[in-house]
C-alpha cells in the first residue's frame, strides 16, 4: 500500500517539478532576451 | 545556481517521499495516517521560516530604503500563506481519523489562523495599492507587526492546555529514530525548495520591474 502512496505521490511530484523547471527556463529566456535589449 | 538547485531538489523531494512514506515506521495508535505529519510540520516549519525572512527584510527595509528588501520581504510573504495554506489542509486531513473532527478552536489552530489570516491581509494590501514608497513602508510595518504572532503560535502549545501533539518538548523530541530521520530529510527538502521558490520569485518581480520600465521609457 505504502509503495503505491510513495509512486502517485511521487508523479504528482514530476508533475510540479517540470512545471518549476518550464518557468525556470521560460524565466531564463525572457532575462537574456532582456539583456540583449539592453546591448542594443 | 538557481539549475544547479533545481537539479538537486528533484531527487532530495523524491528521498524525502521515500523516507516519509517507506523507511519511517507507521506509528503505535494512530497507523498510516501520522505519515502527514512530514508534510504537515515541513510545510509549518516553511512558513514559519517564510515569515521571519518577511519580518528581518521588513526591519532592514524600514531602515535602508532600499526596495530590493522589500522584494525580497513581499516574495517570502507570497510563500509563506502557500504554505501557512498547506499546513491548514494537512492539519484537518490528519485530526478527521484521529481527533473526529476536521477542526476544533484549539489554541494552536486558532493562533495558526489568525497568522494565516495576517499574512493573507498583508497580500491583499499589497495587491491594492498603487506602486509606491507608502506602500512598501506600510507593508513592512504591517510584516513586522505580523510577525507578533509567530512565536505565540510556537508557544501556544506550553502555554495553554491543547489537545495538539507537542512533538518538541524540553526533553527533546518523543520521535523513533527512523520517524525523526524522516522528518529531518522532509525538512531538509522543503528549505531546498523554500529558497528556490524564493529565487524564482524575485526574479519574475525584477523583470516585471524591468520590463514596466522599459515600456515606461517607450
Amino acid at each position: 500500500m505504502n509503495y503505491y502512496l510513495f509512486a502517485a505521490y511521487a508523479l504528482v511530484w514530476t508533475a510540479l517539478f517540470i512545471y518549476i523547471f518550464a518557468l525556470h527556463r521560460k524565466q531564463e529566456a525572457i532575462e537574456k532576451k532582456l539583456k540583449d535589449l539592453a546591448e542594443k | 545556481m538557481r539549475a544547479m538547485l533545481l537539479v538537486l531538489l528533484y531527487p532530495a523531494m523524491l528521498f524525502a517521499l521515500y523516507c516519509a512514506f517507506i523507511l519511517a515506521p507507521p506509528e503505535r495508535e494512530m497507523g498510516e495516517v501520522q505519515r502527514i505529519f512530514y508534510f504537515h510540520i515541513s510545510a509549518a516549519w516553511l512558513c514559519m521560516l517564510a515569515f521571519f525572512i518577511l519580518f528581518l527584510f521588513s526591519v532592514v527595509y524600514l531602515l535602508t530604503g532600499n526596495r530590493t528588501y522589500d522584494v525580497w520581504a513581499s516574495s517570502s510573504a507570497e510563500i509563506g500563506v502557500i504554505f501557512a495554506s498547506l499546513v491548514l489542509i494537512t492539519g484537518p486531513l490528519w485530526a478527521k481519523p484521529v481527533w473526529n473532527t476536521w477542526w476544533t478552536w484549539d489554541p494552536r489552530l486558532t493562533t495558526f489562523l489568525i497568522l494565516w489570516l495576517i499574512y493573507v491581509a498583508y497580500l491583499l494590501l499589497r495587491a491594492n495599492m498603487p506602486e509606491s514608497d507608502k506602500k512598501y513602508k506600510l507593508s513592512a510595518v504591517f510584516g513586522i507587526l505580523g510577525f507578533i504572532d509567530v512565536p505565540i503560535v510556537f508557544m501556544s502549545i506550553r502555554w495553554w492546555r491543547t489537545i495538539h501533539p507537542v512533538v518538541i518538548t524540553s526533553t527533546g523530541m518523543n520521535l523513533d529514530p527512523d520517524m525523526k530521520a524522516a522528518m529531518f530529510v522532509a525538512l531538509a527538502a522543503f528549505t531546498l525548495f523554500y529558497v528556490i521558490l524564493m529565487l524564482l520569485r524575485m526574479g519574475q518581480k525584477k523583470l516585471d520591474y524591468e520590463i514596466s520600465l522599459r515600456l515606461g521609457g517607450l
